[in-house]
């Protein structure tokens, strides 16, 4: 009895506390509580992850690491970094490839871009991390769109030396699916949080 | 017979774990180093401290250094450090009491982000600071990974006292030795 007890605590913190990905969309959004968004994550000098990332022959899966970041997003201002990251934190990330535009189901509501993470081996636990400070909003009757290129410079260290807002919208045609090139993506670029 | 053919597999297994890329020219290599005091953390001895390297990109990029008691705290350099962005990476250690050591080891990782602690850039050869630091446990809850504190050392023994303590370990390599009796020369200007 102990041990199923001790099962399902472990179930239910879990499902409380376990990270979150936003989902990748799968067509423009026909609901009142969804919309579309579509941005892009890029990194100069970009992540190379010959070099800059390692697997594991034993760890199942976690290629899944390479070129990727993980955005922490939440509907308040709440600044992530290695020193206060909690569970809280990862319950609804954007998951996306460095410099190709992603495209994801969000709520409809203004959301707030609390900082990035990029796991560069999973056995020593070894990360980069992003500041965030941003936030979009939702235009009434949206059903899609765009938010802009987040560029972030880097320094041989590592550093983060300068964050840029960057609109790309003329340029995300060629990048994306079939699907959207005649949907009607409205534009609300990033804001800083002030 | 058979007790011969064992050791000469040993001794062959061991060579093949112990060498790394030995290097035998320090014409364009530098002197790295750096001193830890952990006498606020769980490990009470120090037996590695490895340097990495993130510029130039190399698939060999951690450097093992020496590592040395020296003043109330750790010592450690390496002198094969070649031009590039270098920081601190890692410490290890373990807890012990005379000669009785636990099995816990302890590693406080400094990371591979950051020019604050433990950086340096190395343009041309000489001789390198990364720092002197103390670490300070930091008290996290039951299920938290433990966190640990690097502060800037006050009571760090000079600059000029670590390099005489590494340049007796390096009077058999005269390219070494020279640039750190240099570097001493340039200290006492």
């Amino acid at each position: 009895m102990n041990k199923f007890i001790a099962v399902l605590l472990c179930a239910a913190l879990y499902g409380c506390g376990a990270p979150k990905v936003l989902p990748a969309a799968t067509g423009p959004v026909a609901n009142d509580t969804q919309i579309v968004v579509i941005g892009k994550f890029e990194l100069v000098p970009p992540l190379n992850p010959q070099f800059e990332q390692k697997t594991h022959w034993n760890a199942v899966g976690d290629g899944q690491i390479l070129n990727r970041i993980l955005m922490m997003t939440g509907d308040a201002a709440k600044p992530v970094s290695s020193d206060s990251f909690g569970w809280g934190d990862g319950q609804a990330m954007i998951e996306a490839q460095w410099g190709i535009p992603f495209v994801i189901n969000a709520p409809r509501q203004r959301r707030f871009l609390n900082g990035g993470m990029v796991q560069l081996d999973l056995i020593s636990q070894d990360k980069l991390w992003f500041p965030g400070g941003y936030y979009f909003d939702v235009p009434k009757d949206a059903r899609m769109i765009y938010i802009g290129t987040l560029r972030y410079t880097r320094n041989d260290f590592n550093t983060i030396t300068k964050i840029e807002v960057i609109d790309e919208r003329k340029a995300l045609n060629s990048q994306l699916d079939a699907k959207y090139l005649n949907a009607d993506i409205r534009q609300s670029l990033l804001k800083k949080v002030r | 017979m058979l007790k011969r053919h064992a050791l000469v597999l040993i001794a062959l297994l061991l060579g093949g774990c112990a060498s790394g890329d030995r290097v035998k020219d320090f014409t364009d290599r530098s002197v790295g180093y750096g001193w830890l005091n952990i006498k606020d953390v769980d490990a009470n001895q120090l037996y590695s401290v490895t340097i990495y390297q993130l510029r130039p990109q190399t698939e060999k990029p951690y450097f093992s250094t020496s590592v040395k008691e020296f003043k109330n705290g750790y010592l450690y350099y390496s002198n094969a450090i070649g031009s590039g962005a270098y920081k601190t990476y890692s410490a290890s250690g373990q807890r012990c009491m005379f000669v009785f050591c636990t099995n816990a080891k302890y590693t406080y990782s400094f990371g591979k982000q950051g020019d604050a602690v433990g950086a340096v850039t190395v343009k041309t050869p000489g001789v390198y600071h990364f720092g002197s630091y103390n670490l300070r446990e930091v008290k996290t809850g039951f299920f938290e990974q433990g966190k640990f504190d690097v502060v800037a050392a006050q009571n760090a023994p000079s600059k000029r006292e670590m390099l005489e303590e590494i340049l007796k370990d390096n009077l058999d390599n005269p390219v070494i030795a020279e640039r750190i009796k240099q570097a001493l020369a340039k200290r006492d200007e």
